[in-house]
């Protein structure tokens, strides 16, 4: 089946049972985590090795090579096609859940992309979503991460194109409601099987967000105490992050402040955009204005989006403007 | 298909010889094997004497060199080896779950290579 690119199928019709087992062969453990990508990306998502390429910054010919060996891993070390048994299928179904939420936020956050190959991404992650939890419905987080991408998509109209309109002046009237309802819904589902995780955890998180008519409506309170239980399951800085902005939301900006403190010496977010953002806001937030000024300058520097730098730049300027 | 499973531990580590530990692990050896015979997937399967015996062969421009030891110096070296038939990786994974050491050491698993003809 030939589509509007010319030379290559989109939408895969396999049997979908027979897809599960390929997806599980893409995944496989023995395969290194950037091998599982880019198998599940050509193997089940239908993009070629160049859009692969571009997609992780990575030559064309880097990337057909890295194909040819884990095909040849797959092939010679006898990785079997077929869905893993009770006992291995948990611990395996959750790593084929990372690797589809890592397909989604590829297509959702990535400005490297063209908006055909992000769409593509987005769209697969979400059909590869729906058939695993049609093929093995009592996964609570299977439910949960199909959930929390459509309370995402559901918003994407509203960002028009610029990824950094941040929630607060996201126009709420484009969001896709339909969507907002199927996600809930979902993750409604997810609960009744009673076996909490990350991805339900951060579906309830959007749930919360899509709930609020306007960013002043946001109940803050009842997102802090979320991800102070997602931190309880993933303690990371990207977390923690959250966590304080959350935080700083609910009149809490002194141990916002305190949780960024204590970060700085996380290696991890030296070259973290948005922990320098986060930090500006908690400043500001706190009335510490060239700190807070200081911080996004920080984050301007580290920019390397125009439209990313401009969005920062207008919330430095209001600060600016605020002192005279 | 042929899987070789190298039991890779450091010598210090785990139980010790003369111990009770030891002796128990032994037993859990002796288990295993029988368990992958009774399948019939063991296709041959031996320990090793400590990295201290070993002789390590060279032959450079025609010229051998016999050395003291194993041929790298890594802390974690192979103490045995199983080789089973098995179905696929997956059936290899879980008998390598299986092997006493791996609560403490590491189990590498080859496929055996495939020679045509």
């Amino acid at each position: 089946m030939l589509n509007a690119d010319g030379h290559e199928h989109d939408d895969f019709f396999l049997i979908p049972d027979q897809e599960l087992k390929l997806i599980f062969t893409c995944c496989h453990p023995a395969l290194s985590f950037d091998n599982q990508v880019a198998l599940t990306l050509q193997v089940i998502c239908g993009l070629s090795a160049e859009q692969i390429a571009t997609t992780f910054i990575k030559s064309k010919k880097a990337t057909e090579q890295r194909l040819v060996r884990a095909k040849k891993k797959i092939k010679l070390a006898g990785i079997p096609y077929q869905v893993p048994d009770k006992a291995q299928l948990s611990e395996r179904l959750d790593a084929v859940l990372k690797i589809i939420y890592l397909i989604f936020n590829q297509g959702y956050y990535s400005e490297r992309n063209d908006q055909l190959i992000q769409e593509r991404l987005v769209r697969q992650a979400i059909r590869l979503g729906q058939l695993i939890v049609d093929l093995i419905p009592d996964h609570a987080e299977a439910i949960g991460l199909l959930s929390l991408m459509y309370f995402h998509k559901a918003r994407m109209a509203a960002r028009s194109g610029n990824l950094f309109i941040d929630l607060a002046t996201q126009n709420r009237s484009l969001w896709h409601t339909e969507e907002i309802t199927f996600a809930n819904q979902l993750f409604e589902q997810a609960m009744t099987l009673k076996s909490l995780g990350t991805f339900q955890l951060q579906a309830a998180i959007s749930g919360v967000h899509t709930m609020a008519q306007t960013f002043e409506d946001t109940d803050w309170t009842q997102i802090s105490l979320l991800y102070e239980k997602l931190l309880s399951y993933q303690n990371d800085a990207i977390v923690n992050i959250n966590q304080a902005v959350a935080l700083s939301y609910c009149g809490q900006a002194s141990k916002a402040l305190n949780i960024l403190t204590q970060l700085e010496s996380d290696k991890n977010v030296r070259h973290y955009l948005p922990y320098f953002v986060a930090k500006a806001h908690v400043h500001e937030t706190l009335g510490q204005t060239s700190k807070a000024i200081f911080n996004y300058d920080l984050a301007i520097a580290q920019s390397k989006h125009p439209s990313e730098r401009q969005y920062l730049d207008q919330k430095r300027c209001a600060i600016k403007k605020g002192l005279l | 298909m042929q899987y070789l499973l190298m039991i890779y531990s450091a010598e210090d580590q785990g139980p010790q010889p003369g111990s009770d530990e030891f002796m128990t692990m032994i037993g859990e050896y002796q288990q295993f094997t029988n368990e992958v015979q009774e399948n019939g997937a063991l296709l041959g399967g031996e320990p090793l004497e400590s990295i201290t015996t070993a002789t390590t062969v060279r032959i450079r421009n025609n010229q051998a060199s016999i050395t003291d030891g194993p041929f790298a110096e890594t802390k974690e070296a192979l103490g045995g080896y199983y080789l089973l038939e098995c179905k696929d990786l997956d059936e290899a994974i879980a008998y390598a779950k299986k092997i006493p050491s791996v609560h403490f050491g590491s189990i590498e698993i080859r496929p055996i290579m495939n020679l045509p003809g």
